[in-house]
């Protein structure tokens, strides 16, 4: 049903760019990128917390990110003559990156896609990312997902810990669920790019947007700051991409202020990149990842004033945590080790020298045998959804 | 000797898909074949069934909640001798389930415990056809492990488990479904009849208990009102429920969503033997 009902929006959307309509092109994109916050709105499909993937609806399974997919093609294609219909139809209907992304947008279907010889060397070339994909999203983010109680305490100690380990559980789920989606889509001929590159290894918020959910990121851009820069400026145009982006993720309050607050550090961070402050714009990038992580978990509006009040006022800090509560499985705590190795790595090589690209080191032969022989033994089946999408 | 290293990769993610698919294969078929011996690969009924040669007045039954959910230890302190007679997934079909116990004890009363009053499916050996469930659910560290450790399947004279911790596999405290929405009547007429094949055995004192949830603040409302439409349809339709609590916002007494940690069987067992 639910690919009848993508079926359907590809088609008017070949209509709309079939229209002569074409001064609109920007105003139609626009319009189907806001087809997934309306549906919020509406309460037809969950937000997007990272906590309620369960909270989907079955008939618009996909929707946020096939409409993503329309918006970018109605915008990118300045000449209907540049479009497939055929192929444009069969990328939007291809369910592969209905569960989490990434949106393959850099190139429609190639003709060759079901040839035996192609598949077997694009094979070849990408089940390493496949491995790790696995090793992300079903190893190592469920060892995380046990510190996620902290979400309900108040204690300072528990609310940042809660805002790291939420974001290392995010990222290790959305990345792993990503990478088999984009492995998966390359063997079937469909080219994505990469949703993540090393993000902890970044050295400011700005460089941190460059290497986190990168197909949305890529999407925004085309949709709204290329649009609104030379009308707005820079920072307001900036604004706008945030708070676009907060409203794919639904409308509601946290939302708003996670966009408001995501904006403001970068536009601060930009600023400073004029004077060189390394260090500054690296500690503000770790204050920004954290609290905008705990922002962004919190629909309760109560519950999150409350929180951001024990962080702001010095008064509430005490050092009752719950954290120390939990008692792990020893294979919990040998992923929970491997979790660390991993961050450390992305956080350290472009220091030490490396390339900080696309877990190369990660994907090569040995590397990627090892993971998949500790993967296939502590492997429990896929007993974890992808938290970053399923709408 | 230099090694290839590309050939060991090779060889090592080769090694790597053959032990996954034998512990598929050897999943699927039950390790138990191969491990006769071992209580580890028992099942709950086979490591259960000298309790159905005890004398009882007070029988649990239900799944992996009432399993490791509600004690028949702390109800025999409280009342008489209860056993606990929960097995996992209600052995697959409650009809097999049903056939086990069904004339090997006389009891006076039975606590029914179905955690599928929370879902929009029932627990049916039809599930076991379906791919996803053929993964297995174990890893092969486990298995090897618990060819080691046995503890964790070793029960008491009342059925519970003797060692209690909460075993981190699945699920963790992601809200449950709540795509039960729809289907009120579809389950409460499956409880019903359970209680009516329940009821010829044993008469009139069929008590269904709800097995509790953790659900976060915010949604527990919500949870609430739904489950209370099924609670008064069972009412109506004459089936004894037991009042207790139904929704948490407790985490501390859960292991995840729906099966409680040593504390949370304490506290929810005690409330029951009040009544």
């Amino acid at each position: 049903m639910f690919i009848l009902i993508s079926l359907s929006f590809s088609l008017l959307a070949l209509v709309l760019i079939a229209t002569p309509l074409q001064k609109y092109r920007v105003m139609f994109a626009w319009l189907f990128f806001f087809i997934g916050p309306l549906l919020t709105y509406f309460d037809l499909i969950g937000v997007l917390t990272g906590f309620n993937s369960s909270d989907f609806n079955q008939y618009l399974f996909g929707i946020t990110f096939y409409t993503l997919y329309i918006s970018y093609q109605i915008s990118k294609q300045k000449e209907i003559s540049e479009i497939n219909p055929i192929k444009f139809i069969f990328s939007v209907i291809n369910p592969l990156y209905y569960f989490t992304g990434p949106i393959p947008i850099y190139s429609l279907i190639n003709n060759n896609r079901f040839r035996l010889k192609r598949i077997i060397k694009i094979f070849n070339i990408v089940h390493s990312d496949l491995i790790l994909g696995i090793f992300f999203a079903c190893i190592l983010a469920p060892s995380i997902s046990y510190y996620l109680f902290l979400k309900s305490s108040q204690n300072i100690i528990d609310i940042v810990l809660f805002g790291l380990f939420f974001e290392f559980f995010v990222y290790f789920n959305f990345a792993g669920y990503s990478m088999i989606a984009w492995a998966l889509m390359r063997i079937i001929g469909v080219r994505a790019p990469r949703n993540f590159k090393q993000p902890f290894g970044s050295t400011s918020i700005i460089e941190y947007w460059q290497r986190w959910h990168i197909s949305l990121s890529l999407i925004l851009k085309e949709l709204f700051y290329k649009n609104l820069r030379p009308i707005f400026g820079l920072y307001i145009s900036v604004f706008f991409v945030f708070m676009a982006s907060a409203m794919w993720h639904g409308i509601s309050l946290n939302f708003i202020l996670w966009g408001f607050f995501h904006s403001t550090f970068w536009c601060i961070t930009n600023y400073l990149n004029k004077f060189n402050l390394k260090i500054i714009n690296y500690f503000l990038m770790v204050i920004c990842i954290i609290i905008g992580r705990v922002i962004f978990s919190e629909l309760d509006w109560i519950i999150l004033s409350s929180k951001m009040s024990v962080i702001i006022e010095f008064s509430k800090w005490n050092s009752n945590s719950n954290f120390l509560i939990l008692d792990l499985t020893r294979r919990d705590n040998i992923n929970l080790l491997f979790i660390i190795i991993i961050i450390s790595w992305e956080i350290l090589s472009p220091r030490l020298g490396f390339l900080r690209t696309n877990y190369n080191h990660f994907r090569t032969p040995f590397v990627s045998s090892i993971i998949l022989l500790y993967t296939v033994f502590a492997f429990t089946g896929l007993n974890l959804e992808p938290i970053y999408g399923n709408r | 000797m230099e090694i290839d290293k590309l050939q060991l990769s090779k060889g090592v993610k080769i090694f790597a898909l053959i032990i996954y698919i034998l512990h598929f294969y050897l999943y699927n078929l039950g390790y138990d074949v191969f491990f006769k011996n071992s209580i580890s690969f028992k099942s709950d009924l086979e490591l259960k069934d000298k309790l159905l040669s005890q004398k009882s007045c007070l029988i649990i039954i239900g799944g992996s909640n009432a399993k490791v959910g509600l004690s028949a230890e702390i109800m025999s302190k409280k009342s008489c001798n209860a056993i606990n007679l929960g097995v996992d997934y209600e052995a697959y079909s409650f009809e097999n389930y049903f056939n086990w116990f069904n004339n090997q004890i006389a009891v006076e009363k039975v606590i029914y415990s179905p955690a599928f009053i929370w879902s929009s499916s029932i627990s049916n050996k039809k599930i076991t056809n379906d791919f996803f469930v053929k993964i297995p659910d174990i890893s092969i560290f486990s298995i090897v492990k618990s060819l080691f450790h046995e503890d964790e399947k070793i029960f008491n004279r009342f059925g519970d488990k003797s060692i209690y911790k909460c075993l981190p596999t699945k699920g963790s405290f992601k809200i449950i479904t709540e795509d039960f929405i729809n289907s009120n009547i579809e389950i409460t007429h499956a409880i019903l009849k359970r209680v009516l094949m329940l009821k010829y055995l044993y008469g009139d004192n069929i008590f269904i208990r709800i097995p509790p949830i953790y659900v976060e603040s915010n949604r527990s409302e919500n949870y609430k009102q739904l489950i209370s439409e099924r609670i008064n349809l069972l009412k109506d339709l004459g089936v004894n429920v037991i009042n207790s609590t139904v929704v948490s916002t407790d985490k501390n007494l859960f292991c995840e969503s729906i099966h409680p940690n040593a504390r949370g069987r304490e506290i929810f067992t005690n409330e029951i033997s009040l009544q």
